[in-house]
């Protein structure tokens, strides 16, 4: 399955635009939760980040509460990829580390081109482009940035800085 | 003990769990009834603790279910669902917190 890049942008345009999300921090739950989704939480011990569960009459997105607060938005948002992107599976589990999971053996296969777009619906649901633009003037490269304006931007976005630098080097501010 | 079977008595357990929950009884209401403690309750419906096969019978029927056809239905449920079969996989605690989620889901409606 190719990955969906322009459709998942256009989907998360018309979610922001739909429930008139208009500066950062995306309130990620919210946005969840009028998409017909109930969250749930609780601290498990384990890597487990969060699971989608759905079934004729409710749709259920569940997250590790000893996560950090950032790693928890962006687990509702991965699941929340997979409830609009993704149809099949009734339950679906995540563990941490699916990030890092992108250039596995099985990238070729069905599974993981799901993970790459939950992951990628995540990341421009919380750090969207245009929002990131305005941030950044255009031509600014990311080695001009300090570390201090980096994490002060992950916590207005309410994202890691890691989840942060990944999105801005795909958006092209850093070259090597 | 092995993953598997540990499975199995968190599976169980979580089935004990929801039908005395729809029985609107407390564990220890149903420790009452079957002497056990309510930590014992606790414990077998985690999974932690084993129920020998005439305390399962007991439990069973104290939870208003007919021994046979309650563990049939479990055996059956691991045995078809592709969700059952999933969260079989994961651990007890991760188990929990999906069964709990969707269990509770059911009830609200």
């Amino acid at each position: 399955m190719a990955i969906r890049r322009k459709k998942i942008e256009q989907l998360i345009r018309d979610l922001l635009k739909r429930h008139g999300v208009t500066g950062a921090p995306v309130p990620v739950d919210k946005i969840a939760r009028a998409e017909g989704a109930t969250i749930v939480s609780k601290s498990l011990e384990s890597e487990f980040s969060g699971f989608l569960y759905r079934d004729k009459d409710s749709v259920i997105i569940g997250v590790n509460k000893s996560q950090k607060i950032e790693r928890q938005r962006f687990t509702i948002g991965h699941e929340l990829g997979h409830f609009l992107l993704h149809e099949y599976d009734q339950l679906h589990t995540d563990r941490s580390g699916f990030q890092l999971r992108l250039r596995s053996p099985k990238s070729s296969e069905g599974t993981d081109a799901t993970e790459i777009e939950a992951n990628l619906f995540a990341a421009e649901l919380l750090m969207p482009t245009a929002f990131l633009e305005r941030e950044l003037a255009v031509g600014t490269r990311i080695d001009a940035i300090d570390d201090e304006q980096i994490a002060k931007l992950a916590k207005k976005y309410g994202v890691s800085t890691q989840a942060l630098l990944i999105k801005l080097s795909r958006m092209g501010y850093i070259t090597d | 003990m092995p993953r598997i079977a540990e499975a199995f008595y968190v599976g169980l357990g979580a089935l004990v769990r929801e039908a005395r929950l729809k029985r609107k009884m407390s564990q220890e209401q149903l420790g009452d009834a079957v002497k056990l403690s309510r930590t014992s309750i606790n414990n077998v419906e985690k999974g932690r603790q084993k129920l020998l096969l005439d305390a399962f019978c007991k439990v069973a029927i104290a939870v208003g279910e007919e021994p046979q056809s309650f563990l049939g239905r479990y055996l059956e449920s691991t045995k078809s669902a592709p969700v059952e079969k999933q969260i079989m996989e994961l651990d007890a605690q991760e188990q929990q917190f999906v069964r709990d989620a969707i269990a509770k889901s059911k009830r609200k409606k």
